[in-house]
């Protein structure tokens, strides 16, 4: 009898896991399976869509249009790179371009501009690519520049 | 007899441990991952690399369009409607087409209702804060992105967001 009593409580010692296991594996496996992971997006943002030049139909309301603006001309040099021409400067990469405009922004600061004042126009050619507008774009703020825009291509 | 009933008792696992690992899993994929979360992304757009770039916390009052190019095209498509559950729809540039053109889109949800500054009735409601996101493939020409910049430009949408990707392209 007393050999009886020790084996029964042994056994029942506890609530059974199993199906609790199973349960939140299966949860598990699920929420890995159906959820979005890796870092949030980013985005590059511009507060002017764009201004045009020769391209019609469009109203653009002029109060967006600012003074003075800094003119990166952008073309596409095959296979798939692009040249960028700044005043008498151009650069064919993006650390080139950076190099060139942080020197024209320490000018454009001597001359007692603020560098938030400034508006710089991106204008790309109609075939450049778009990877190396956002390349030019992110050289452009890497220089310090923090209002930018697109100029239309004509 | 004594001796083999302890060992029985002794072949049961203790799961204690395995259900806090797996419970504190559980709990950090709920709260990270995002689930039915949806914007009307188009997965098959290959989206440019920039090192910089800032996040948006909310994407309240965005609308975002997906901008390729198919057959040397423009294919512009957004998801316009969250609400009533409707998938991506295919908008109209400015070279005509059939459908919703993406100047109109823009408008409305600029403008309100009545498409124009100020407020006639109670729809017409401005809405200067609108975002545009503009999730575009790095293989397109810039020809195609433009069409996309002017209707924006047209419908006096101010605050454009380019979505770029951190992870360095291969090669």
């Amino acid at each position: 009898m007393k050999l009886d009593r020790n084996k029964t409580i042994h056994y029942d010692s506890g609530p059974d896991m199993t199906p609790l296991v199973d349960v939140v594996m299966v949860l598990l496996i699920f929420l890995m399976m159906v959820g979005k992971f890796g870092g949030a997006d980013r985005y590059l943002a511009s507060n002017l869509p764009i201004t045009s030049a020769g391209v019609s139909n469009t109203q653009v309301d002029p109060n967006l249009i600012p003074k003075d603006p800094v003119t990166i001309s952008v073309s596409p040099l095959p296979p798939s790179g692009f040249r960028a021409f700044v005043g008498r400067t151009s650069a064919s990469n993006d650390e080139q371009l950076t190099a060139q405009l942080k020197t024209l922004l320490a000018g454009l600061k001597a001359a007692g501009r603020k560098p938030e004042d400034i508006q710089v126009f991106i204008k790309p050619a109609k075939q450049l690519r778009y990877d190396n507008v956002v390349t030019v774009y992110t050289a452009t703020l890497q220089a310090g520049f923090t209002k930018i825009g697109f100029q239309a291509a004509e | 007899m004594k001796f083999k009933r302890q060992e029985s008792h002794a072949t049961h696992p203790n799961v204690v441990p395995l259900i806090d690992v797996i419970m504190c899993l559980i709990i950090f994929f709920m709260l990270v991952a995002r689930i039915g979360v949806s914007s009307g992304e188009d997965a098959s757009i290959k989206i440019p690399y920039a090192a910089l770039g800032r996040e948006i916390k909310s994407l309240d009052n965005t609308l975002l369009v997906n901008v390729k190019e198919v057959n040397g095209r423009a294919e512009v498509t957004s998801q316009i409607d969250s609400s009533n559950g409707k998938g991506r729809e295919t908008l109209v540039l400015e070279g005509g087409g059939n459908g919703r053109r993406l100047v109109d889109v823009l408008k409305r949800l600029r403008w309100g209702d009545d498409l124009r500054a100020g407020e006639s009735r109670p729809s017409g409601r401005d809405n200067p804060d609108l975002k545009l996101i503009i999730r575009g493939d790095s293989d397109m020409n810039f020809g195609t992105l433009q069409q996309v910049l002017l209707a924006a430009a047209e419908a006096n949408v101010t605050s454009l967001n380019f979505q770029t990707t951190q992870k360095a392209p291969k090669g």
